[in-house]
Order: structure tokens, then sequence, then C-alpha cells
């Protein structure tokens, strides 16, 4: 069966029943295409792809739909996941990522919990081990390995290349240390990746991205850090850090170009860290990386 | 020589008869004071160390708590891969002892689906419940002890003084 259909089967396993054989109702082409299955309260569910969003016909989605379909993701254990959930998302077995809306509890200015749940996103991460290809020979040359920032805008497929970048780099003989906050590059379960992250790589899971990385920066001795999007000024300056320690820094962000990422306020103090940027860009004929020298502001 | 045979028999078919209604009585507290054990160890896997549900069984199982029960939601669960547990939770509950039967299936809507700190008062609240049944059937296993012992004793005697 075609990898990318047995991904879109798998993210139906999370579906209740009833979503579940409409989902299955759509045709092979659109099964291998699709990112997401999109579920509203009060509107039809819909399988988002590149072109866009396609409603799937019958009734529209509940409120216990949405509740029923974090359940099976969370596997009957919903607490056990709340801290993910306070923060809006939720990584199921198999590297699926659901994020989620709803009304938030609020306790001394944090969102502590959310409840009433109103839409969810289920997204279908793949795997493809071709993807850093074309890139990784200038990141990785003369025996050493170059800071790289990927960059793209949401949906492009960062947390993709990122994945294929650390195998191929981890595959050549380099240590390589994920932070995979949000379990969805490496999806560990039970301690065994279920994508291929490469031979030589340690994966940290399900904690903050800062400390993720401090912690692996201290216990593993790593040639290369690796981690997805970053947003926050506290997981900028952890990069600094590595960058100090001779680590090198793979690291995503959403942005339209590098001139764009470097212009960042969050990003402003460690911009120079980065040696080489990968920008992605959606075409007709579908994904393409290209790499160049990190803009440096002037 | 017949007679004395005869009361030997009666003797011990009363203290036999009330030897089996006392073990019952213990049975019955051993098995509240199963289920009450499970619902602790749930309760505190699932609160604070946020266990997920096969975890917590797991655990309860381990602990020899209500194994049979825990057992069987635990394979349940696995067996529909984690969705349904509250299904699994209500089949297993028929299995349960009458008089337990509904309190544990009020637990069943709960468990995995609200915050941790939600299902911890939820099952203490239950626990705390069957703990009271099996006190009392501790009471009641205390009381017809000595009532089926007085009653072996005397009925014994009684059929002794009539048969010799």
């Amino acid at each position: 069966m075609d990898y990318f259909i047995s991904r879109y089967l798998g993210a139906c396993e999370l579906l209740p029943s009833k979503l579940r054989l409409r989902a299955l109702a759509v045709s092979e082409a659109m099964m291998a295409e699709a990112e997401e299955i999109r579920l509203r309260t009060g509107r039809a569910p819909a399988v988002a792809s590149a072109s866009g969003e396609h409603d799937l016909d019958g009734p529209p989605v509940t409120p216990d739909d949405i509740l029923d379909t974090l359940t099976r993701a969370a596997r009957g254990s919903l607490h056990t996941f709340a801290g993910e959930l306070a923060a809006g998302f939720l990584t199921a077995a198999g590297g699926y990522r659901l994020g989620v809306c709803g009304r938030a509890a609020m306790s001394g200015g944090e969102c502590v919990g959310l409840r009433e749940f109103s839409s969810l996103d289920l997204r279908i991460s793949k795997e493809v081990r071709s993807a850093a290809d074309g890139i990784s020979g200038e990141i990785c040359s003369g025996g050493r390995v170059r800071s790289t920032l990927i960059v793209s805008p949401p949906g492009g497929g960062k947390t993709t290349l990122l994945r294929d970048l650390v195998r191929t780099v981890s595959d050549l003989g380099f240590r390589v240390s994920l932070v995979d906050e949000r379990g969805e590059i490496a999806a560990c379960s039970g301690g065994v990746p279920g994508f291929d992250v490469g031979m030589r790589t340690d994966v940290l899971s399900g904690a903050p991205k800062a400390w993720s990385a401090l912690t692996l920066l201290r216990a593993m001795n790593p040639q290369v850090l690796a981690l997805d999007e970053i947003t926050d000024p506290a997981d900028a300056r952890v990069l600094l850090h590595a960058s100090g320690c001779g680590t090198a820094v793979f690291a995503t962000v959403h942005a339209a170009s590098p001139e764009e990422a470097a212009a960042r306020p969050a990003l402003a103090g460690v911009i120079h860290i980065f040696e080489k940027a990968v920008l992605i860009e959606r075409r007709e004929d579908g994904r393409r990386a290209s790499i160049s020298d990190m803009p440096r502001r002037t | 020589m017949m007679r004395a045979v005869g009361a030997a028999l009666v003797i011990l078919g009363s203290s036999g008869a009330g030897v089996a209604a006392f073990r019952a009585a213990a049975a019955r507290v051993r098995t509240l004071s199963s289920y009450a054990a499970m619902l602790g160890v749930l309760r505190r896997e699932i609160y604070p160390e946020l266990a997920t549900l096969e975890e917590a069984l797991s655990a309860a199982v381990r602990a020899d708590a209500s194994p049979d029960f825990a057992g069987s939601v635990l394979c349940g669960i696995r067996s529909r891969g984690g969705a349904d547990a509250s299904g699994c939770w209500l089949e297993a509950c028929s299995a349960a002892p009458q008089e337990i039967r509904g309190i544990l299936a009020e637990l069943a809507p709960l468990l995995g689906r609200c915050a941790a700190e939600e299902q911890s008062r939820a099952l203490e609240k239950a626990e705390l419940r069957i703990e009271r049944l099996r006190d009392a059937a501790e009471d009641e296993r205390r009381r017809s002890g000595r009532m089926y012992i007085t009653f072996g004793i005397c009925g014994g005697a009684a059929a002794v003084v009539m048969l010799l």
C-alpha cells in the first residue's frame, strides 16, 4: 500500500466510527494528498490538502465527535495529556498531532486546560526520506556541519525536512540531539522512534524546548542540536548557548523568507549563529527547498 | 453405637453449615477489600502520577488489587487500541458483585475523560462507599460467625442430649 495512503488510514483510526467511515469514502488520490483532517463543531468534517479543504458529506461534527477523537488519541486517558492539551495540542501514537481549540480554563493568568472543544486539526505527518537530498551536501561538508535555519510559511513541510536532515546528518556519523517537544518529529512510542531519525540521534520528547536543549547539551554531548519552530526568545537564547559550545544547530521558523526570519525580534540576537538558510516554497508542482547563505542584518 | 455416630454427624453437619456461612461472609469482605484497594491504586496512579488508564490498571493488577476486574478492563482497552475505555469498564462491571456494580458503573463516563483531580475525587468517593460496605460486611461476618458457632454448638449439644 502507498505510504502516504497508509498514513491517512492511520489518522482515520483516531476518528470515531461514524466519522471514520466518511473519511474512508474519499478517493485514494485525496488520501495520498491529504495533509490534515479538520473537525469543527456544527460544520462538515474536511480533508485538507495543498489544493484546499474538501468537505465530507454527511451530518456536521458534534462536540462529542471531537472529545471522542481526542480520547482515542489519548488511548482513553485524556488526563495524562492535560499539559499538552493546555498548550493546544496532543500527539498520538504514530506522530499524528492533534491541534485543538475550545474554551480555555485560566488560573493565575495561565491556561491550565481546555474544555468545550470546538475545533480539531488532525495533522498527518509523513516521513519523506529524500526531502533533504538537495541541501544536505551544502550543510554537511568538509567534515563539519553548518548551523541551518529552515524557513517556510505554516504547512510548508519544515518538520518533514528537519526530520530528514537529522536522519541524513546522523547517518553520516554525527551525533545529533533532537528536541521533540510535541513528539511529532521522531514520534517516539515506548522509547522507540516511529520515524527514522538516524543511527546516531538521541531524542528528548515532551518537554519545553529550552529545558530539553540545555539538558541534551549537558547530558548527550551532541555535535548537532535540532529543534522545531523557534518562537520564544528563551529558545533562541539556548541556541546561542549551544553555538558557544561548538554545537551546530538546526532549527525551523515560520517566515516567508530568510530575510523576514532574520528581522524577527525573537531571533535578533541569535541569527548570526546560522550559516545557512533553507527556504521551502510551495509551487504548483509541489514543494521546493532552496539553500543559501544566511542573510545578515545591516 | 448408632446413636453416637448420628450425634457426631449432627454436630459435624451443623458446624459445617456454620463454617461455610462464615467463609462466605469472609470471602465477601475480601472481595470488597480488593475492589476498594483497586480504586485506591487507580486514584493514586491517576492523580498525582497522571498515569494512563492502562498504566493505572496494570499497577492494580501488579498490586493484586481486584486483578480479575482490572485485568479484564485492561484487556478490553488494549484490544480496542485505547478506544472506548468507558465501554470496557462497563463491560467488566457486569462481572462485579451486584452490591457494588452501580458504584463502579458511575465511574465509567469519568475515567480517562475528565481532569485527573476530578477522577481522583470520584474514585475516592467510590472507594469510601465500598469501604463502608466492606466494614458492614466485616461486622456482619463477626456477628454471624458468633451466631453460627453458637447455633452449631447448641444444636450439636441438643442433638447429643436427644440422641444419647
